[in-house]
C-alpha cells in the first residue's frame, strides 16, 4: 500500500492509502475523502491534481480529461496510479464526501433484453446490495479492459443486490465490444454509487428530464422513485426523450404505462430528431406525446411552462456530451432556468 | 530611465485573432493562463480557470458579456465585474492594451 496525501488549496491535508493498481481518484473516494471528479473515467478534467513528490504510473495518457492539464506536474487522479508514496496538491477545495459513501463491490453482468440493434438491458447482481440514490451510477471494471465505464442504475432498488443497466453499443467501444459480442456472464467489479443528478422525492419538486438516447437510463430510476414515492401533489413532471428515429426507438412501453401509472403527474414527451412517428406508433403509445425536432428545442415550450408552475421543478439533463451542452446551453443562457436548479450528467 | 510600467505589458496576441464572442486561452511568461474575451468590441482578460474548481473557462460560454463555467454555471458579467447566477467568488482579471494591431496585457490579476 502507499501512502497518498492531497493538499487543496485552503492548505487542508487529507490522507489515505492506494495501492499500485487502484486509481488514486477511486481509492480516495472510497475512503471518503472529498476528491473533486466528474465522470471517473478520464474524460471531464476534474479530477486534476499536481504530482508534488513521489511518482505516478499514468493508465491512460491519452485521456480526454487530460486537456485541463496545462502546468507541469498536473496529472488525472482517475488515470493515475501511485508507484510509492505521494503528495499532490489541488488548486480546487475538497468537495464534501460522497453520500451515500461509495464502495468497492463484485457483480457478475448478465444480458437481460435485447431492446434494439443498439440497446440493451443488463442485469449486475451485486455481492451485496449498497445503497443508493435515484440518478446515481457505478463505474464498472471489466476484465480485461482498461479503465472501468460509468453506467448509470436505471432502477430504484436500493435494497436489492443488483443494478440495471441500460446500455447503448458505442461503435468501435472496448466495453461495447465485451458486453454485447460475447453471450458470456461477465465477472465486473463495480465501485458506486457516484453522481450528483439526484431526485429526491423529499424536496416536494416536480422534475422536467431532458434525454437524449441513452441518457434515458438515469431518468428512469428517478422515475421508477417518482412513481413509487411521489412528490406528492407538487405539479406535473415532464420527460423529453429525444431519439433519432422510430426505428431507433426503445422502451416507449414502459414510458406509456409509467404516464398510465401516475395519474396526470407525468407527461412523456418522445422527440424524433430524423424521422416523424407514424400513426400506428402513436396508436400504440397513446399517453406518449410523440414530435420532431431536437430534445433541447422541443423542451424549450415545456421548461417555460414548468418554471412558471407553483413549485419550481428541478431539471435533469443526461446524454451525449454535445446533446447535454446544447440542452445546457439554452436552458441557461435563454430560458433563464436558475444554474441551482439544474443536475446532470454527461455520458462521455 | 527605463518605464517600469511600459515594461509590465507583454504580448499577449494579435487583435485580429479576437471577434466578439470569441474566447482564446494564452499562457503568459509567468505561467499564469488568461483567458482573452471578445466582448462588445473590446477585449477582456480574465483568469482562465474557474475560481470554484479550477475547470478550464475556456471550455465555457461567452454571450454578450455573460461567461458561464460549464461545470457548475457559475457566471459573471466580464464587463462589470458582477457575479451572476450561483457564483460565489469574482473572477480575477488583467489589464488590456491594444497597440499597433496588437493584444498587451499587465500580468498581475486582480478581482473584477
Ligand atoms: C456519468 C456517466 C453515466 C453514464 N451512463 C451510461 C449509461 O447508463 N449507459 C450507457 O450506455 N453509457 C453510459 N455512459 C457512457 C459510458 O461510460 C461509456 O462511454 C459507454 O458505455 C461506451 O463505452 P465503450 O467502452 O464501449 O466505448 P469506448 O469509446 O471504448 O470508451 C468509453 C469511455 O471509456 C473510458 N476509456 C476508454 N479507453 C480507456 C482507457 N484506455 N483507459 C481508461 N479509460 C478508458 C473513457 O471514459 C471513454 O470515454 C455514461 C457516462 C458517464 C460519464
Ligand atoms: S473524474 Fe477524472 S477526468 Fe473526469
Ligand atoms: S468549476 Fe466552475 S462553477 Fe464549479
Amino acid at each position: 500500500m502507499n501512502k497518498i496525501v492531497v493538499t487543496d488549496r485552503t492548505g487542508e491535508s487529507q490522507r489515505f492509502d492506494a495501492s499500485d493498481k487502484m486509481r488514486i481518484l477511486h481509492a480516495g473516494l472510497l475512503a471518503g475523502v472529498g476528491l473533486p471528479h466528474e465522470c471517473g473515467t478520464g474524460t471531464c478534467g476534474m479530477c486534476k491534481a499536481k504530482l508534488e513528490t513521489g511518482e505516478i504510473a499514468d493508465l491512460w495518457p491519452e485521456a480526454p480529461g487530460r486537456r485541463s492539464c496545462r502546468r507541469p506536474g498536473e496529472v488525472l487522479l482517475c488515470q493515475s496510479a501511485a508507484v510509492n508514496d505521494v503528495s499532490l496538491s489541488l488548486r480546487s477545495a475538497f468537495s464534501p464526501p460522497l453520500r451515500p459513501a461509495c464502495e468497492r463491490v463484485k457483480g457478475r453482468l448478465t444480458l437481460e433484453e435485447t431492446l434494439t440493434d443498439d440497446v440493451a438491458l443488463f442485469r449486475c447482481t451485486l455481492e451485496r446490495p449498497l445503497v443508493y440514490e435515484a440518478g446515481q451510477f457505478a463505474l464498472v471494471g471489466l476484465p480485461d479492459l482498461s479503465g472501468p465505464r460509468a453506467w448509470s442504475m436505471i432502477d430504484y432498488t436500493p435494497g436489492a443486490a443488483h443494478f440495471d443497466f441500460l446500455l447503448r453499443r458505442a461503435p468501435g467501444g472496448g466495453a461495447s465490444a465485451i458486453v454485447f459480442d460475447t453471450s458470456d456472464e461477465l465477472d465486473v467489479e463495480l465501485i458506486a454509487p457516484l453522481g450528483q443528478a439526484i431526485f429526491d422525492p423529499d424536496e416536494g419538486r416536480p422534475f422536467v428530464a431532458i434525454a437524449g438516447g441513452s441518457g434515458i437510463a438515469g431518468m428512469l430510476a428517478i422515475l421508477a422513485r417518482a412513481e413509487a414515492e411521489g412528490p406528492v401533489n407538487a405539479g406535473t413532471s415532464h420527460i423529453v426523450f429525444g431519439l433519432r428515429d422510430p426505428d431507433s426507438a426503445y422502451l416507449l412501453d414502459r414510458l406509456d404505462a409509467a404516464v398510465s401509472q401516475m395519474n396526470g403527474a407525468l407527461r412523456v414527451t418522445v422527440a424524433f430528431s430524423d424521422a416523424p412517428a407514424s400513426a400506428l406508433l402513436q396508436q400504440a403509445h397513446a399517453n406518449l406525446i410523440f414530435t420532431e425536432g431536437l430534445a433541447h428545442d422541443v423542451a424549450a415550450p415545456i421548461v417555460e411552462q414548468a418554471k412558471h408552475g407553483d413549485v419550481k421543478p428541478v431539471y435533469f439533463v443526461a446524454g451525449p456530451p454535445a446533446m447535454v451542452d446544447a440542452t445546457l446551453q439554452h436552458l441557461l443562457t435563454v430560458l433563464n432556468v436558475a444554474a441551482e436548479d439544474v443536475r446532470y450528467d454527461r455520458f462521455g | 530611465m527605463t518605464d517600469l510600467v511600459e515594461q509590465d505589458w507583454v504580448p499577449a496576441c494579435a487583435r485580429s485573432e479576437i471577434s466578439d464572442g470569441d474566447k482564446l486561452e494564452v499562457e503568459l511568461p509567468n505561467g499564469d493562463f488568461v483567458l482573452l474575451l471578445g466582448v462588445n468590441g473590446k477585449v477582456i482578460a480574465v483568469c482562465a480557470d474557474c475560481p470554484h474548481q479550477d475547470t478550464p473557462l475556456a471550455e465555457g460560454s461567452l454571450i454578450g458579456s455573460v461567461l458561464t463555467c460549464p461545470v457548475h454555471f457559475w457566471q459573471w458579467d466580464v464587463e462589470s465585474g458582477e457575479m451572476l447566477g450561483p457564483a460565489e467568488l469574482p473572477l480575477p482579471s488583467y489589464d488590456v492594451r491594444e497597440d499597433a494591431g496588437q493584444v498587451f496585457i499587465r500580468p498581475h490579476s486582480v478581482a473584477l
